[in-house]
């Protein structure tokens, strides 16, 4: 019954969920830099790969979300971070975590902290700006929410 | 007469005795009524006195604190040998062929194990038979042992680290009925208690027996006690051999019984029994006791071990097996022949037992709380959340963050060097303290709060207060960079003095007593100048710094002099740790962590320690100063850590240094650690060691030998690079210096530099491909 009541309550954040994975998978596809391309800065580390230990932790995470087990998702994806802790993808999915924890002043800063990871990473700075102006707006903060979305728009 | 008169007073006599005897019975039924009374009003305190420990909590069961679980993974820089040690800290045993948890089999390079079933914050993780293939000092593969099937990562149960039990120095894990195998519950009964499913809590019979033997044999050589009567003198009552005491002992046995089952009362003695002692703590019950001689869990014990531990219930130190072998042997070979008699063991059983030998030594499982400086933060973590009695109470499960790799060369390479460095300077009482912290995670890896690791005592990672000396740097310069200085900016380093009202007049100087002239920023904090700091902090304002001092993470009041941009206020190690902290994860504040969950008895999570950031310096900023604190490796006052870390890695860092080198710092970060060493005396005499003679030091040998992932600092948006030509400041001053690449946040690259196409960093920047590390070479020679 406790389930049924939080899919209830969740419901647009679950949808919201499974589109940001839909944009994460075909980021995924697009974003790998060129082979032989130096990756400048050390910033815009590949996409996590899967069936790597930061993959599979990663996998999981993504289950726990969608079974609204965001608490279980946070290890999870701590987890990764240990693996991985300059993964600015990472980073962003401890984001949408901490969204869905309800915790939107941290969605923010972990979204801040992806961001200063990213390097060249534009589509992953555009989520980043996205979400963080729907955790502004969330918290009430209409201005940021607004600056935060014209940013969204001017990542490309 | 005489008669009467003999008579008279015979009849007064009657009457006499007569009332005297009435009175006596009288007196004789009072004092039986009243004693009667007492005894009742005694049993039942008595009674309540069982009830109370027997229903409430029968134990306070200490918190168990856990290292951080080892996770392996395909191509993690680790070792078949880093592997062994953790596991046998893990209390693993070697095992032929790795049959049961918690056992392992090591063939060269390939490992094989048994993890353990252990409940993390996310859940049960499961035991698994895996097999870790490790190749050019890294992990190649992990497959499952039984399908083959290639898995991407495992996690391993984590090692026990200590339990914090304040009042009694007792230790123990619990077992319930249904864990105690009926091995070890017959022979218990054989030798101890034959009579104990029949008897009322005391036996009779048996009292008679040891009467009969021991008035024979003319002292004491057997005991009459029940299993419950020694349950109750353990339990309840203390160790004097008085009659007060067994008239207790048995009317509290026999009230026991009354209300508890005999099951009941067996879990309780196998908890209970005290079966050995480890430095300072006391060994109990069967659970424990399995585990810290034989690495098992009790079920599974074989019958030689089994008889090996009842055997030691008649004197845990006088049959101990790693300092009386031959009596311990002997001992457990009466139990043996006992347990055949009783037919707990068959003749085939008995054979193979008695033929076994006792269990080496070397197996036995100490290093209870062996990370007492460590152990120490976690407890202040926890005193914060918790009441000490919740802590101690119910067993709770105490998850850390503490890295034994990391720990043990944090141990090994600190008392070493010190000692090095006393034999060099020839001055002794040195001490030391280091902090390791994960970089973006801020998770605290291991901890030495002096030189002697095992040695309780002045935590000097936490509590030694020393002045900073020139680790404030960064923070001046931060404040500069963020209030229009560049990395390019000259500044005067020349001599200075200040006043202010009601103080002397104060005349700072360079640690090289000279005056360097006009100097780029960035090299005033390569080389360090005093002189040119103060100018920069006295531009930009002390209260300022104080405030990003703060910001960093240090939050506490400073008073806003000068000197403090010198580095005149005083910090712990771990204060400075958590400042540097916030550097090296890129200007955000990650509070140190050294708990990750806290689980109760019965695996549910009462706290989280999550990780939580916090944007407090812009990005870009930080990116500067983090660049010019490479610059204090690669060619400031660090140079010399080139001798320690190769070049590839890259490390920032600050040296420190107090007035009259009392005090020799170093704190810096590679690309996945961060460290904080500290050396000074606890008398604040001087060291004769600077911050790159000392510390220094130390930092290079722990990271040396320790799996480094080189340092990347990450370009945010905004930043240009610029090859600086030093001629502009060749005007100016003598200083020649050579050309460098500096970065600039946009717009503000100075004229006179020439510009390089925008964003494109030297080649040094790139990210390099991880050669073969020097730690692992290092290692290899210490195994």
């Amino acid at each position: 019954m406790k389930t049924g009541n939080r899919t209830h309550v969740w419901n647009p954040l679950w949808v919201a969920g499974l589109l940001f994975a839909v944009i994460l998978l075909l980021h995924g596809c697009a974003a790998r830099p060129p082979a032989g391309e130096p990756v400048v800065g050390g910033g815009g580390k590949p996409p996590v790969q899967q069936g790597t230990a930061a993959g599979t932790l990663l996998a999981s995470a993504h289950q726990a979300v969608q079974a609204g087990q965001f608490n279980r998702a946070e290890v999870t994806l701590e987890r990764a971070l240990r693996v991985e802790p300059r993964n600015a993808g990472l980073w962003h999915e401890m984001a949408q975590v901490k969204y869905g924890q309800e915790d939107y002043g941290q969605a923010v800063q972990f979204c801040l902290k992806a961001n200063s990871l990213a390097g060249r990473d534009s589509a992953l700075i555009k989520r980043n700006w996205l979400l963080m102006s729907r955790a502004y707006a969330k918290m009430g903060d209409m201005d940021k929410a607004e600056q935060a979305s014209m940013k969204a728009a001017a990542a490309n | 007469m005489f008669r009467k008169k003999k008579a008279a007073p015979k009849k007064a006599q009657n009457k006499k005795i007569k009332s005297l005897r009435s009175a006596f019975t009288k007196v004789v039924i009072i004092v039986l009524v009243l004693s009667s009374v007492a005894f009742i009003v005694y049993a039942n305190y008595l009674n309540k006195v069982i009830r109370a420990k027997f229903d409430g909590k029968r134990w306070a069961i200490p918190a168990v604190i856990y290292a951080r679980p080892l996770e392996l993974y395909p191509d993690l820089a680790f070792t078949t040998e880093m592997l062994e040690e953790e596991l046998l800290l893990g209390g693993y045993r070697k095992d032929q062929a790795a049959k049961a948890p918690g056992g392992y089999d090591r063939r060269g390079n390939v490992m094989h194990l048994i993890t353990r079933d252990f409940y993390f914050s996310d859940g049960l993780e499961k035991s698994a038979g895996v097999t870790v293939e490790f190749a050019g000092q890294r992990v190649a593969a992990i497959t499952r042992t039984d399908t083959g099937e290639h898995l991407s990562l495992v996690r391993i149960d984590p090692a026990r680290i200590g339990s914090f039990h304040p009042r009694e120095h007792e230790d123990r894990i619990l077992l319930t009925r249904a864990d105690l195998p009926d091995l070890l519950v017959k022979s218990l009964i054989a030798v101890e208690d034959r009579h104990y499913y029949i008897h009322f809590g005391v036996d009779p019979f048996a009292i008679a027996r040891a009467m009969f033997v021991n008035l024979r044999a003319g002292e004491t050589v057997q005991g009459g006690s029940t299993l419950t009567q020694q349950l109750v003198k353990n339990f309840f009552l203390n160790n004097r051999r008085t009659l007060w005491r067994k008239i207790n002992e048995a009317i509290m046995a026999v009230l026991l019984e009354m209300h508890y089952t005999k099951d009941e009362i067996l879990t309780a003695y196998a908890n209970e029994i005290f079966l050995g002692q480890d430095g300072a703590r006391a060994v109990h019950g069967f659970g424990l006791a399995s585990q810290f001689y034989f690495r098992r869990d009790v079920k599974d014990l074989s019958p030689a071990q089994v008889a090996m531990l009842v055997g030691m219930i008649k004197g845990p130190s006088f049959y101990d097996p790693r300092r009386n072998v031959e009596r311990c042997l002997k001992r457990r070979q009466v139990v043996l022949d006992m347990m055949r008699a009783e037919n707990v063991i068959t003749e085939e059983q008995y054979q193979t037992a008695k033929a076994a030998r006792l269990e080496s030594t070397d197996n036995i499982l100490s290093g209870f709380n062996r990370y007492p400086a460590f152990l120490e933060l976690v407890r202040r973590q926890l005193d914060r959340d918790y009441r000490e009695e919740d802590l101690t109470g119910d067993g709770m499960k105490i998850l850390t963050t503490l890295d034994p790799q990391v720990q043990m060369q944090v141990e090994k390479h600190l008392s070493a060097t010190i000692s090095t460095l006393e034999k060099r300077t020839g001055r002794k009482g040195l001490e030391g303290a280091v902090v390791v912290s994960s970089r973006e995670g801020g998770e605290i890896l291991a901890l030495a709060g002096g030189r002697h690791p095992l040695k309780p005592g002045f935590n000097r990672a936490l509590d030694a207060q020393r002045p900073i000396g020139s680790l404030v740097k960064p923070a001046v310069y931060l404040t500069a960079l963020a209030n229009g200085y560049t990395l390019a900016t000259p500044v005067d380093d020349v001599a200075i003095t200040l006043t202010s009202a009601g103080t002397k007049k104060w005349r700072p100087a360079n640690f090289d007593k000279r005056e360097h002239g006009r100097v780029p920023l960035y090299q005033a904090l390569a080389q360090s100048y005093n002189l040119a700091t103060i100018r920069i902090g006295m531009d930009v304002g002390v209260d300022k710094v104080v405030e990003n001092v703060k910001l960093m993470g240090v939050d506490r009041d400073f008073s806003p002099y000068p000197s403090f941009l010198l580095g005149a206020a005083t910090m712990s190690p771990l204060e400075v740790s958590q400042m540097f902290q916030t550097l090296a994860a890129g200007g955000f504040y990650v509070p140190q962590r050294v708990i990750g969950s806290v689980l109760t008895a019965d695996n549910k999570v009462v706290k989280r320690f999550g990780l939580s950031v916090e944007q407090r310096f812009p990005a870009n900023t930080i990116f500067l100063l983090n660049n010019a604190l490479k610059r204090v490796v690669s060619e400031g006052t660090a140079q010399s850590l080139a001798g320690y870390i190769p070049d590839y890695i890259k490390v920032a860092g600050k040296t420190g240094t107090s007035d009259d080198l009392r005090d020799s710092w170093f704190a810096g970060f590679t690309g996945d650690k961060l460290a904080v060493v500290w050396i000074g005396r606890d008398d604040n005499k001087p060291t004769r060691l600077t911050g790159a003679g000392g510390a220094m030091v130390v930092w290079g040998k722990i990271m040396q030998s320790l799996p480094l992932q080189p340092l990347e600092l990450t370009e945010p948006e905004g930043i240009e690079w610029a090859r600086v030509d030093s001629s502009y400041l060749r005007s100016l001053t003598d200083y020649f210096g050579e050309n460098a690449w500096l970065p600039f946040i946009a717009g503000s690259t100075p004229r006179q530099t020439v510009t390089a196409q925008p964003a494109s960093p030297p080649a040094v920047e790139r990210r390099q491909k991880t050669g073969t590390g020097l730690w692992d070479k290092i290692r290899s020679l210490f195994h």
